[in-house]
């Protein structure tokens, strides 16, 4: 087993910064053409200087990748193609020695159709395995649970000829739901988080929780049953692997999100889902209102637990989910914005969607990283990688890492033809001028700078565990907050101002609370005019933003 | 001066030798006040109260001068004038606030507005509101002719009303009117004050995090003018925001009408009591949607203006009205060589955001009982 960095800080994640990496994709060790597992480990220093806490593998256990490793065919087995369980085990002592987590994907909900429970449970109806899945005779039950992959899938059941019955899926058909009423699968899978816990792994990302009961009369999502099994899992960390996190994938609405929390006894994190296409929005009208107001239908959540923030992940941009209230703000202005529709069911990345604007990305980032949660990098975005819409599917961002102007963007000496995909070679975004050796070669770069930004996330804990409260500004463009250090912890303040608009901005702000602080600008620490009773005043340049300790001075 | 009026606990001592000594002061100093119209030079005191016991104390006065009914709130601390001690401290940036000095000349008291004075309002607060807030920290929201409007700890909206008018203040009215209908798109009312048959004051929850709507529109002109190409592919496009504040609009119509009753004429047109002086200057955008902040007409004399019953098209028309002023406004700014070569975008983005805010409007669930559609259709500009 290997050691855990580090042990004494229960409370590791709220102050962390994660990387989000598709280890297909990141470094390929062995010339084969696919990133692997000893290739993660190649560039464990790169990630050290980084200076990221943890890393978020997405999935890795054995599975015929028909989507893309969500369909899992043995929870005990790591892909062949990116080694096996001794490089990861390897890959968990070699983070750990440079103090970075590990937590992977883990898929609760269902298996692939190729996983021999799956195989077994299809037999007949009488075989052990009979009851793991869920089976019915007909195709009409549970007819409110909607159809997630609508346009992909017809119906939550499919027809097996072989045990001539229809078992139940709310992803793809070929990934059929564990039936969580049968004892024994929620044994099995407790058997699975053991194994890798025990492994070393530091916790796990949970995928498509809300889906694991099904019930009568309900749309089968965030049922009761759903919430006590998480509530097992948890109870199996906290007493035999403290320390370790669980982030619970439900890509609902902030209210419901709240209950993956329970009472600080489910999941440690969650992913906030609807903030993400409001950072974008927000910067597209120039204008607050789009953050400030999720950030208004956030609810609390119970101490010690946090979320996970991010600008964008391995999927794609979706609406359906983030916005599922007709009368909701996001829902009236994709409605009028055929530039945010046309990148709806695509997958994009980060400096793309925002036309490669460095000021942009600066802005976006530094929202991020000083909004209440823990921010995820997407591999890549550290680059303002672009994306290949023309690659389909999810794969338009999951394109090699970039990590030299060579062959193959320095990701893989195999033959191109062999490559898993294609690297960005377009004049703006391909890998001649985006990549790691050029960017950490250049004090200017944009990798150079989100270091710094790291740094100073990192020197500035309130940013994990502190409050947040709005300023009001009369001015639409500002959004201006402070972030405050929870009750009974040392007084520490942070004032954090965004002009949101292209154009320069003047911020009046009302810090009279603070008279007579110093705020110190956090990345320089040079001190501005001390605050007084009457209104503060910042001058911002176009998307600047500035993140200020409020400092007493003796 | 009104029976009511009385002496005991009055720090200054005896009131009436305080009006004495102040009726001369305030012509002069109601001369100076952005919200008293003209140059006044007779003042009479009509009525005057106590409201606290000690230094420094509050007094509420009212006055008649040409007619016009003013409250005047007198702040009386020790000292003669407004920067000798620290505790004064807050005139000696606002000297036009003083009201002069009075009392005996070893015994000196200085007189002056009391919205100016923290203490004095964090006590106005506990009074109107009937229980001690607690204020600690006040601001000066927006100053009109009608009233002051003092932003308290970001909770608490205290409008004093200067100018005052016999009976129920219109726009103390229409809050409570729509607060009532559960029309839940105006500042909640926390507490009037009322005295003597008039309203002086109403305690308001603050909005937070709002900002008005002409500087929300500016905004997306600004972006406008600076891509020049059509409002609907640009970033700051308003026309979710134009439908969500006609949406809103169509619910207050409707609680007005609840509130109010409505009157439909012989050509068929429902008539009920309106906004009347309805813009994007009176609306805010709050974190949580629109809100109409202010009922208060522009023009002080329009007081009659406010409570009056007409079709609610009106209030469109100048909300609309006040879209293309903006447009132009912001052309002006943007191109002030040529602002007309603006005008198409500028026509472009008019059409687009009242169509918008016309949809909206019409998505309000009964609108169709306040005003027709074709109605309301006419009104774009195109």
């Amino acid at each position: 087993m290997a050691a855990t960095p580090d042990v004494i800080d229960p409370h590791w994640y709220r102050r962390a910064v994660f990387y989000e990496v598709l280890v297909r994709g990141f470094f390929d060790s062995d010339d084969d053409g696919t990133g692997d597992l000893p290739g993660l480990i190649a560039k464990l220093d790169y990630l050290e200087w980084l200076g990221i806490d943890c890393l978020w593998l997405l999935p890795v256990q054995a599975s015929p990748m028909r989507d893309s490793g969500y369909d899992i065919s043995d929870f005990f087995a790591v892909q062949p193609a990116y080694g096996d369980v001794d490089d990861l085990v390897r890959l968990v002592d070699e983070a750990h020695r440079r103090n970075i987590r590990v937590i992977a994907d883990l898929v609760i909900n269902h298996t692939s159709d190729q996983h021999s429970w799956f195989n077994e449970s299809r037999q007949d109806r009488t075989n052990p395995r009979a009851d793991w899945y869920v089976w019915s005779d007909d195709d009409q039950r549970w007819p409110d649970a909607r159809i997630i992959f609508s346009d992909t899938e017809r119906s939550n059941w499919t027809w097996d000829p072989q045990r001539e019955q229809y078992y139940w899926h709310r992803f793809f058909s070929h990934q059929p739901d564990l039936n969580y009423e049968n004892p024994e699968v929620g044994e099995a899978m407790l058997e699975v988080v053991r194994f890798w816990l025990d492994k070393g792994l530091d916790g796990f990302r949970l995928d498509a929780v809300p889906y694991l009961y099904q019930e009568d009369g309900t749309t089968c999502e965030n049922l009761p049953a759903t919430h006590a099994y998480l509530k097992r899992i948890r109870k199996e960390v906290d007493t035999s692997y403290p320390g370790r996190v669980l982030l619970a994938e439900a890509n609902q609405w902030p209210a419901d999100v709240v209950d993956y929390f329970g009472s600080g006894d489910e999941c440690h994190m969650c992913f906030h889902f609807p903030l993400m296409p409001r950072l974008f929005m927000a910067l597209r009208r120039e204008q607050r209102f789009p953050v400030t107001e999720i950030l208004a239908m956030t609810p609390e959540i119970p101490s010690g637990c946090q979320w996970a923030i991010f600008l964008r992940n391995h999927d794609e941009l979706t609406l359906e989910k983030v916005s599922d209230e007709e009368r909701d703000y996001m829902y009236s202005e994709y409605a009028f914005d055929p530039l945010m529709r046309r990148h709806m069911g695509i997958s994009r990345r980060l400096a793309p969607l925002i036309d490669g604007d460095r000021r942009k990305a600066e802005l976006l980032y530094a929202l991020l990283f000083s909004l209440p949660g823990s921010p995820i990098i997407y591999y890549g975005d550290e680059l303002l990688m672009g994306d290949n819409i023309y690659l389909g599917d999810r794969d338009a961002v999951r394109t090699p890492m970039q990590w030299t102007p060579d062959r193959n963007a320095g990701f893989s000496k195999a033959d191109f033809a062999k490559l898993y995909l294609p690297p960005l070679m377009d004049p703006v975004y391909g890998y001649q001028s985006v990549n790691v050796e050029a960017q950490r070669r250049s004090p200017s770069s944009f990798l150079q700078w989100l270091q710094r930004l790291t740094q100073a996330r990192q020197a500035t804990p309130v940013f994990g565990v502190g409050g947040v409260e709005v300023l009001p500004a009369e001015n639409p463009s500002v959004l201006a907050y402070v972030r405050c250090a929870p009750e009974g912890e040392p007084e520490h303040t942070v004032l954090c101002v965004y002009n949101l608009s292209r154009f320069a901005q003047p911020a009046e702000l009302d810090l009279s609370r603070w008279e007579g602080r110093v705020p110190f600008e956090l990345m320089g620490r040079v001190p501005f005019a001390r605050v007084t009773e009457h209104m503060y005043t910042i001058t911002l340049g176009p998307h600047a933003f500035f993140w200020f300790e409020l400092v007493e001075e003796a | 001066m009104e029976s009511g009026a009385s002496s005991a606990g009055c720090g200054p001592g005896d009131l009436s030798t305080l009006v004495a000594e102040i009726e001369p002061l305030l012509a002069p100093f109601l001369s100076r006040q952005e919200w008293c119209t003209g140059t006044v030079e007779r003042v009479a005191v009509e009525d005057v109260e106590s409201l606290s016991s000690g230094l420094p104390a509050l007094v509420a006065l009212r006055v008649r001068t040409a007619g016009v009914a003013y409250q005047v709130l007198v702040g009386v601390r020790a000292g003669d004038n407004g920067a000798d001690t620290s505790e004064q401290a807050f005139l000696a940036e606002q000297p036009e606030c003083i009201i002069g000095r009075v009392g005996l000349p070893d015994a000196p008291l200085l007189t002056y507005d009391a919205l100016a004075d923290p203490e004095l309002v964090g006590a106005l607060v506990d009074i109107v509101t009937g229980q001690a807030q607690g204020t600690e920290h006040m601001r000066k929201g927006r100053c009109t002719q009608r009233g002051t409007s003092l932003l308290l700890d970001d909770r608490f909206e205290l409008r004093v009303f200067r100018r005052v008018v016999d009976g129920a203040n219109p726009e103390v009215e229409m809050i409570l009117a729509l607060d009532g209908e559960g029309f839940n798109h105006v500042p909640a009312p926390v507490a009037v004050w009322r005295r003597g048959g008039f309203d002086l004051a109403i305690v308001l929850e603050l909005l937070t995090g709002a900002t008005d709507g002409t500087a929300l529109a500016r905004t997306s002109l600004r972006d406008l003018y600076a891509s020049g190409v059509a409002p609907g592919a640009t970033g700051g496009d308003f026309s979710g925001e134009a439908e969500r504040l006609g949406n809103m609009t169509g619910f207050l119509h409707i609680a007005l009408a609840s509130a109010f009753g409505t009157k439909t004429d012989q050509g068929g047109a429902v008539a009920t009591r309106i906004h009347g002086d309805y813009d994007l200057d009176h609306v805010s955008r709050a974190e949580m949607g629109w809100f109409v902040h202010d009922f208060e007409p522009r023009a002080p004399d329009a007081a009659g203006d406010l409570g009056r019953r007409a079709p609610v098209v009106e209030d469109i028309g100048t909300m609309f009205a006040s879209l293309r002023a903006a447009a132009r406004a912001v052309a002006h700014e943007w191109s002030p060589s040529d602002p007309e070569a603006l005008a198409g975008l500028a026509d472009s983005w008019i059409e687009r955001n009242e169509k918008a805010f016309v949809d909206g409007y019409l998505a309000a669930t009964g609108v169709e009982s306040v005003a027709a559609e074709e109605a309301v259709r006419g009104l774009v500009e195109t």
